[in-house]
């Protein structure tokens, strides 16, 4: 998907919605924001450095939970899946350690987090692979339609997740198609379509002038 | 009707689809014929056509004049220890002479019967031998014309034997295991999804490759260990199925760990070769059914120069990966290392192999090629 003047900034502390059709470049952009992709024109920067000077630095302040089926190693367990994450970001056993234990608790992992993903359902894993995003205690968190395919108590679990990394200073760029999940969580809402911005309002704006209608600025 | 259509609609299939057309008829065109060009290399086709090498007894004369006079790309050497010469491959043939006075008593012909240039040129000079003193003017029908080959027959027996399954065994399994370990470890990060997760890691792509490399090449590797592992202790309880000797016996540990260092070189070039295939592939299966031509072509070059000799090599080969150790693992079996071929060929292979890890690194940052689907 090819994405042109794409221009916003995101608050720290503030939770926002990307919302658009599939194939509208939400995605790819994600991509940009995790540096797998590198866009031919723009820059993009975190806290003032520059996504092209300083990748390490944005990719240890940046965790990302991409879309699909949690993203896992079946034949890791749990711990392993997180472990190797953390590994590769470089972060420290002590911050491990305490991270894996608060984690543990809010995501309830703690019944199956030394099986193996092969074992897991779909909401096991999209909360292993949320721990995962977490391990790092990144500033700016991306959550690619984290909500996808998961039962109505795991949907609410996310919304939890969502609020509680809002409430204790995280930023958060999350895409999702649930219009409750939306309206639940966002702070502001950009609307993508055909890889150009429509929209974007605060969520009080967009419910004061357009109600939950998400296809507003999609039609 | 609608069996054709059937018929007509899935060899369409099959015939877009590049895979097919590679694997089912480009190959096979290709690797037998080739197989037959490398297998013919340095064979020769008749009596003394190559040159050979005869030591004679003594340098006796005569001899040396009727082999000379029949075939006279003939070289002929003398040392002191004829035996120790055939062995190492600088003699082809070594004839020994009894003599009273002036009368031949028997003339012994020793050959090396699991080097086709020694067995050919034994049977020539034999024949010529053998016509020469068949003449009753030269009255010296008391000649006796026998032969000995150079080692016994378990010796024989035992060299045929690994000399021709060891280097294609070798091959075969570290190409297949470690093609098969590359390709779920990188085609199997596209199918899992997991390769953004890994992208998005602090960690430079070059170190993804090669850790992923390096950790197929140890799989690979754990399968060659295995194979001669297995084939030592086998052939250990039971010497008859390496042809009477013991693998270790026969080799020696220096030799199997010769044979062992220039495997791993392999390993790391199937490697590498894989995660090239498996970075395009977009999945764990399009991945296996890519490889399997590189397996074969591996397969028909570690027998490409089965029938060569093991002392001679046109430096060519060299620059052909699989062809080189294959062979270079021949001659080690027939006891005999040429050190800078081995520090040749490893460097073709490293350098095939650098290549190949520079277009993987290359690739995995394609966005093309990483979100194919």
């Amino acid at each position: 998907m090819v994405l042109s003047d794409i221009s916003f900034s995101i608050n720290k502390g503030e939770a926002v919605a990307l919302v658009g059709e599939n194939g509208a470049g939400k995605t790819t952009l994600i991509r940009i924001l995790s540096l797998i992709l590198k866009p031919d024109k723009g820059s993009a920067s975190l806290d003032n450095i520059s996504f092209s000077d300083n990748p390490g630095y944005i990719k240890n302040r940046t965790g990302t939970l991409f879309s699909g089926d949690g993203a896992l190693y079946d034949r890791l367990s749990a711990k392993e899946n997180i472990l190797y994450y953390a590994q590769l970001n470089g972060v420290k056993k002590t911050v491990y350690n305490r991270m894996l234990e608060t984690l543990t608790d809010d995501l309830s992992l703690k019944d199956f987090i030394n099986d193996k993903v092969s074992t897991f359902s779909r909401g096991m894993k999209q909360r292993t692979a949320l721990a995962r995003t977490l391990i790092t205690n990144p500033d700016f968190v991306i959550l690619d339609e984290p909500s996808t395919g998961l039962d109505i108590i795991a949907c609410n679990s996310v919304k939890k997740i969502i609020n509680g990394l809002k409430a204790g200073g995280k930023t958060v760029l999350f895409s999702s198609h649930s219009t409750d999940e939306i309206f639940s969580c966002a702070d502001r809402i950009i609307v993508i379509h055909k890889g150009k911005i429509n929209c974007d309002k605060t969520s009080g704006s967009y419910q004061s002038e357009h109600g939950k209608d998400l296809t507003f600025y999609i039609k | 009707m609608k069996l054709f259509v059937i018929i007509k609609k899935e060899l369409l299939d099959q015939i877009r689809d590049k895979r097919t057309i590679v694997a089912s008829i480009l190959m096979p065109a290709v690797i037998v014929p080739l197989l037959l060009f490398l297998t013919l290399q340095k064979t020769p086709d008749d009596g003394l056509n190559t040159p050979a090498k005869i030591n004679i007894q003594n340098n006796d004369t005569l001899i040396k004049s009727l082999i000379h006079e029949s075939f006279r790309n003939s070289e002929f050497i003398n040392t002191e220890s004829p035996s120790e010469a055939m062995l190492k491959g600088e003699a082809d043939l070594y004839i020994q002479i009894t003599k009273s006075g002036e009368k031949y008593g028997t003339l012994t012909i020793y050959y090396d019967p699991a080097r086709s240039i020694s067995l050919n040129s034994y049977l020539a000079v034999n024949d010529l031998l053998k016509s020469h003193f068949a003449i009753p003017e030269i009255k010296l029908s008391d000649v006796q014309i026998t032969s000995s080959t150079i080692r016994n027959d378990t010796e024989n027996n035992t060299l045929l034997i690994l000399s021709l399954i060891l280097p294609v065994f070798l091959m075969l399994f570290a190409a297949s295991s470690t093609m098969s370990s590359v390709i779920d470890i990188s085609a199997g990060e596209k199918e899992r999804s997991t390769i953004e997760t890994l992208l998005s890691c602090s960690i430079s792509r070059t170190a993804i490759i090669l850790g992923k490399i390096s950790a197929a090449s140890v799989i690979g590797f754990s399968s060659v260990i295995s194979l001669i592992s297995g084939l030592i202790l086998c052939s250990h309880l039971y010497p008859r199925i390496t042809g009477g000797i013991s693998l270790l016996n026969f080799c020696g540990i220096k030799n199997i760990l010769l044979v062992l260092m220039m495997t791993a070189i392999s390993v790391f070039f199937f490697s590498a070769a894989g995660m090239v295939i498996g970075l395009y592939a977009r999945s764990v299966k399009e991945g296996t059914i890519l490889t399997l031509p590189v397996i074969i072509l591996s397969s028909a070059l570690s027998s490409g120069l089965i029938t060569s000799d093991p002392f001679t090599i046109n430096r060519i080969y060299l620059l052909i990966p699989v062809l080189n150790f294959s062979y270079l693992i021949r001659s080690v079996i027939f006891n005999h290392h040429e050190l800078l071929l081995i520090l040749i060929s490893a460097f073709i292979n490293l350098a095939y192999a650098s290549l190949l890890l520079i277009i993987s690194c290359r690739l995995l940052k394609k966005e093309s090629v990483i979100f194919r689907s």
